[in-house]
C-alpha cells in the first residue's frame, strides 16, 4: 500500500497562507517516508521525490522566505513519474481545496473505485450554505467540487460543524461518517507559559476584511468607546478582501483620522504574534466559519478572545480565556470590550488561556496519518 | 367657487420679453386677481419651461406655485388655463393645456400677424404660424387688448363674438375687465365648466414595450379589466411621442423600463414630465425632475427610490397575467394537465416560468435539480421560458451531471395552453431573479395566483408581496439552498388547496382591477 499526498495546488502557488497552510503544516510534521508527494499533470498523477515533503516542511518552518527554488525543482512534474492509483491498496490524501477546471474534470471523470481511495479534507461548505459571502461566478466550480466530495466515501472534517453540514445538508442524511480533524493552534510558535498582565488597551482582529467577519460591527462597537477611553487601540490585521467601496473608504479615513485605529494588511507570523500577545483580547465574531483558526491561535499565545458563539474551533473548549458575545450585536460587543478594560477581568481571562486544551499541527498531522492508514 | 388656474409663464421666461409690454400685461392681470374676493379659493400654478431661462425674482410671487411639468393630470377640480402670448414661444410645450377640452382656456390676444405678412417666411415657419392659428382657435375665451385684434379673431379665425372680450391697454381697469369677464362666465353663463368631465377618466399609456410582449400586454389587460372605471389607449413602440399629449386624456402616463431604453419616450418624460410608472428602481440616466406623480409597483421599489433618490413614489401593485380556473386546480384538472405533459403522478414536477438566461439563474435551478435527484427525490424540471443560445450551455451542464433526461424545455415561449398546463400540473415553482431591485416578477405572480408553492429569491418574493407558500432563498443563492427549499416542499407534500385563503387574500389586491383603481387614485382622477 502507498500513501500519496496530492500537492497540486501548493506546487502551482507555493505560499504559506490560506488553505496552502494546511498542506504545509502536514508536510512539516509528516514522518520521513510515510507518504509520497504527487501532483496532477496532463490528466495523470505524477509521483515526485519524497524529499519534496521535507522541503515543503522547511519552507513553512522558515515562514516561506526560503526553499522556493528547491520546491520548484523537486515539484517539477518532469522530475517525477506517472503513477496509477490502485483501487485496492493505495490511498491519496487530498488536503487542498481546488476550483481549477482541469483538476475538477480529472476527479469528475474518475471511477468511483479510484475516487473512493481518496481522503479529502473538507474545510467548509460556506459557498453553498452562505453564498451571499462569495462571488456568484464561483458557483459552478464550487458545485463541481462539492459534487466530488459527495461522491467520496471518506472525508475528514476540520470541525464537527463542517461534518454536520456535509451530512445534514450536502448529503441530506442523519448518518454521520468520516472523522473530525481539528486544526493546529500553534502556527505562531511555542505556547505561552505565563500570561502577560495589565496589557495596553489594545484589541486585535486577525482576519481578512470581508463581510462575514463583521468588521463593520466591531467598528460600530468601538465608535462610542473611542470618544470615552483614552488610549484605546483597535488593530485590523489582515488583507482587505471584497468589501463595499464605502466600507473600504471608511477604513482609509479611520486610519488617517483616528489614532486609535490601525490596519495592517501585510503582516508576517512574528508580527502577528507580537500584536496578538500585546492585546488585551482578540476579537473574532465571524458570522460563518468552517473552523476559525485565529481565536485558538490567540488562546495559544495567551491572549483571551472575544467571540461569537458560532465559531466551530471554540466549541467544546468551555469558556476559559473566552468571552462569548450572545446575542451578537454592537451593544453587547461594546460591553465585552468594556469588561476587558478592567485589569482584573482581563488578567483573569488571560490566566485562563494557559489551561485550555488546544490541538497542535503535530497532533493534527498524526490524526490525519492515522485516518489515512486506517483502511 | 374654487379651482386651479394654470398660467403659462413662458413669456416671462424670455430674457427679451420678461419686462416687455406683453409680460407686464400678464403680470398686471395676475396681480389684480389677488385683490378680488371671487378668486380667494383658487390656486394659481405657473407653468414654466425648464429649458428656458429662469423667472425673474419679481415674477415668482405672481402665482402660488411653479410647476415644471407640461403634462399634469386633469383632476376633478375646475381649471382655467391662461396664456398671455399664444402666438409666441414653444407651442408644443403647452399643447396639453391648450388642447384640452376640460380646461377653460383663456387667451390674451394683443395682435395677430396678418397672413400676407408671412409670405416672405420659409415654408416651415409658415406651417408653424398656421399651426399656432389653428390651436388659437381652440381657446374658450379671448381677451383682446385691442378692437383690431378682436376683429382679427372674428374674421380670420371665425371666433364667435360672444367668446371675445375687448379692452384697451390704456384703460385703468383693464385687469378688472379681464377678471370680470371670466367671473361673469363663472356666475352666469353655465359656469366655467366647459369643464364637463367624461363619465370615466381617459388615460393614455406610453409603453416602450412592443405591443406583442407580455409587459405591454399587461397594460392592455389592465385597461380591459378597468373598462368600467376608465378608458385607455396604449401607445407602444413607434407610436410614442408627444402626440397623445394633445388628446383628450385625463392623464398621459409614461411607462419606463431600464431594459427597454426608448429615446422618444425618454424625450417625452424629460421634456414634458407628468405621470410615470417606473418598472425599475434604478433610475439610470433619465431626468425625473418633472415627473409627477412617480409611480412604482412594489413597496420595495418605493423604499429604494426614496432612499436613493429622495423621491416619494406612489405604489400601484403587481398582477398575475395568467389565472387558472377553479376547475384547472381540481385533482382531475391537474391530473389531466400532467397527462398532457407526460408526467407520472409520483414525479415531483418543478416548473420555472422565467426566461432561460444567466440573469434568471437558470443554471442554479438545474444544479438544484441534481441535488434533489441525489437525495432520491424523483424530481423533473420544466422550463416554460423561451429558448436562448444559453440553452445549449445548460444542456451541457445537465449532461455533465447525468440529469439531462429530467430537464424539459419549451422549444419556444410556451403557448398559453402549455403555460397553463404547467401551472396546473406543477408541484412546485422555482423563480430566481436576483437582479430585481424591487421589480415584481410576473412569472412569480402567476405562481402565487395559482396557489403553487414556489421557491423564490427574497427580493422577488418581497416585491410580489408573496404569501407564506413562497419559500425564500437569499438573492445571492446557491443550488444547495434552492434544492433544500424544494426538498422541504416535496417532503411536506402539501395540497395547494390548503393555501386557498392566502391565495384569495393575495388576489384581492393583485389584479388588474385593483391596479387600475390604485392608478387613478394615485393620479388623483378617481
Amino acid at each position: 500500500m502507498s500513501l500519496y499526498i496530492d500537492l497540486t495546488e501548493f506546487l502551482t502557488n507555493p505560499i504559506t497562507t490560506g488553505i496552502q497552510r494546511i498542506a504545509g503544516e502536514i508536510c512539516k510534521y509528516l514522518p520521513l517516508g510515510k507518504a509520497v508527494p504527487i501532483c496532477l499533470h496532463e490528466g495523470r498523477y505524477v509521483a515526485l521525490s519524497p524529499k519534496l515533503i521535507a522541503a515543503v516542511g522547511r519552507f513553512f518552518a522558515a515562514g516561506g522566505s526560503v526553499h522556493v527554488d528547491e520546491i520548484r525543482r523537486l515539484g517539477a512534474p518532469g522530475n517525477g513519474h506517472p503513477i496509477t492509483i490502485s483501487s485496492t491498496s493505495d490511498i491519496v490524501l487530498v488536503p487542498e481545496v481546488f476550483m481549477e477546471s482541469r483538476r475538477l474534470h480529472f476527479f469528475s471523470e474518475m471511477p468511483d473505485s479510484i475516487l473512493h481511495r481518496h481522503r479529502f479534507i473538507v474545510y467548509d461548505l460556506l459557498p453553498a450554505t452562505h453564498p451571499q459571502y462569495f462571488w456568484p461566478e464561483m458557483m459552478p466550480a464550487i458545485f463541481a467540487y462539492h459534487k466530488i466530495l459527495r461522491r467520496a466515501i471518506c472525508c475528514g472534517f476540520i470541525s464537527e460543524d463542517t461534518r454536520n453540514q456535509y451530512y445534514a445538508r450536502l448529503v441530506r442524511t442523519n448518518e454521520r461518517g468520516g472523522i473530525v480533524l481539528p486544526l493546529g493552534a500553534d502556527a505562531f510558535g511555542p505556547r505561552a507559559t505565563h500570561s502577560l498582565r495589565n496589557r495596553p488597551l489594545t484589541f486585535s482582529i486577525v482576519a481578512t476584511i470581508e463581510p462575514r467577519k463583521n468588521h463593520h460591527l466591531i467598528l460600530e462597537a468601538f465608535e462610542p468607546l473611542w470618544r470615552q477611553i483614552a488610549g484605546l487601540q483597535l488593530l485590523f490585521i489582515g488583507k482587505v478582501g471584497w468589501v463595499s467601496s464605502e466600507f473600504a473608504q471608511k477604513l482609509r479615513e479611520l486610519a488617517v483620522t483616528n489614532s486609535g485605529f490601525h490596519q495592517y494588511s501585510e503582516c508576517g507570523d512574528d508580527a502577528i504574534r507580537n500584536h496578538v500577545q500585546k492585546s488585551r483580547a482578540t476579537i473574532y465574531v465571524s458570522s460563518a466559519e468552517g473552523y476559525g483558526l485565529p481565536p485558538v491561535e490567540s488562546l495559544w499565545v495567551g491572549t483571551p478572545v472575544i467571540a461569537s458563539t458560532t465559531i466551530p474551533s471554540l466549541k467544546g473548549l468551555g469558556s476559559d480565556g473566552i468571552h462569548f458575545v450572545e446575542p451578537l450585536n454592537a451593544a453587547d460587543l461594546t460591553q465585552a470590550v468594556l469588561s476587558f478594560l478592567k485589569d482584573d477581568y482581563a488578567n483573569r481571562k488571560a490566566e485562563e488561556t494557559l489551561r485550555v486544551n488546544l490541538p497542535t499541527w503535530r497532533s493534527f498531522t498524526q490524526e490525519v496519518l492515522r485516518w489515512c492508514l486506517s483502511d | 367657487m374654487s379651482g386651479i388656474i394654470y398660467v403659462d409663464l413662458q413669456c416671462l421666461q424670455d430674457p427679451e420679453c420678461g419686462l416687455s409690454g406683453i409680460s407686464s400685461y400678464l403680470a398686471n392681470l395676475l396681480e389684480a386677481r389677488r385683490r378680488r374676493e371671487w378668486w380667494a379659493n383658487w390656486k394659481t400654478l405657473g407653468i414654466v419651461d425648464p429649458a428656458r431661462s429662469t423667472l425673474l425674482p419679481q415674477h415668482l410671487s405672481l402665482v402660488d406655485e411653479i410647476i415644471h411639468s407640461a403634462n399634469p393630470c386633469v383632476t376633478g377640480a375646475t381649471a382655467i388655463y391662461i396664456n398671455g402670448a399664444p402666438m409666441t414661444h414653444d407651442l408644443h410645450y403647452r399643447l396639453r393645456f391648450q388642447s384640452h377640452p376640460k380646461y377653460f382656456r383663456v387667451a390674451v390676444v394683443h395682435d395677430l400677424p396678418l397672413p400676407e405678412s408671412i409670405e416672405h417666411l420659409a415654408l416651415c415657419d409658415r406651417i408653424e404660424y398656421l399651426a399656432r392659428l389653428a390651436w388659437l382657435r381652440k381657446f374658450d375665451f379671448y381677451f383682446s387688448t385691442s378692437a383690431y385684434a378682436a376683429t382679427q379673431l372674428s374674421e380670420l379665425l371665425a371666433v364667435p363674438l360672444d367668446k371675445i372680450e375687448t379692452a384697451v391697454p390704456e384703460a385703468e381697469d383693464t385687469a378688472d375687465l379681464f377678471w370680470n369677464a371670466i367671473e361673469e362666465r363663472g356666475e352666469h353663463r353655465g359656469g366655467l365648466a366647459v369643464i364637463s368631465r367624461h363619465q370615466r377618466p381617459r388615460l393614455a399609456f406610453l409603453s416602450p414595450n412592443p405591443p406583442e410582449t407580455s409587459e405591454a400586454a399587461c397594460f392592455y389587460a389592465m385597461a380591459a379589466a378597468n373598462r368600467n372605471r376608465f378608458d385607455a389607449d396604449v401607445f407602444a413602440g413607434a407610436l410614442i411621442g408627444p402626440t397623445p399629449l394633445v388628446g383628450d386624456y385625463d392623464a398621459v402616463v409614461s411607462i419606463l423600463a431600464n431594459d427597454l431604453p426608448h429615446a422618444r419616450l425618454r424625450d417625452v418624460v424629460e421634456r414634458y414630465g407628468g405621470p410615470c410608472i417606473v418598472n425599475d428602481a434604478r433610475l439610470t440616466d433619465i431626468d425625473f425632475r418633472r415627473v409627477s406623480p412617480f409611480m412604482v409597483q412594489s413597496l420595495t421599489q418605493q423604499a429604494l427610490v426614496k432612499q436613493n433618490y429622495a423621491i416619494d413614489a406612489g405604489v400601484l401593485t403587481s398582477c398575475p397575467t395568467v389565472l387558472l380556473e377553479d376547475q384547472e386546480l381540481t385533482d382531475a384538472g391537474r391530473e389531466m394537465a400532467r397527462r398532457r405533459l407526460g408526467t407520472p403522478a409520483e414525479t415531483y414536477l418543478v416548473a420555472c416560468f422565467d426566461g432561460i438566461s444567466q440573469q434568471h439563474r437558470t443554471e442554479t435551478c438545474i444544479l438544484a435539480l441534481e441535488f434533489l435527484r441525489s437525495w432520491n427525490i424523483p424530481a423533473v424540471l420544466y422550463f416554460a421560458g423561451a429558448a436562448t443560445p444559453y440553452r445549449s450551455e445548460l444542456e451541457g451542464i445537465a449532461v455533465q451531471y447525468n440529469i439531462a433526461e429530467f430537464v424539459h424545455y419549451s422549444s419556444r415561449v410556451a403557448s398559453e395552453t402549455a403555460y397553463r398546463d404547467l401551472l396546473a400540473a406543477a408541484d412546485a415553482g422555482v423563480q430566481i431573479r436576483p437582479y430585481g431591485f424591487g421589480k415584481p416578477t410576473v412569472p412569480l405572480s402567476n405562481c402565487i395566483a395559482s396557489g403553487l408553492p414556489t421557491v423564490a429569491n427574497l427580493d422577488a418574493a418581497k416585491s410580489c408581496d408573496a404569501p407564506a407558500y413562497v419559500h425564500t432563498v437569499p438573492d445571492v443563492s446557491s443550488p444547495l439552498l434552492v434544492a433544500e427549499q424544494l426538498a422541504l416542499l416535496w417532503e411536506a407534500k402539501t395540497d395547494r388547496r390548503c393555501h386557498a385563503a392566502e391565495r384569495a387574500d393575495y388576489l384581492q389586491t393583485h389584479n388588474f382591477k385593483y391596479y387600475g383603481q390604485r392608478l387613478i387614485e394615485v393620479l388623483g382622477i378617481a
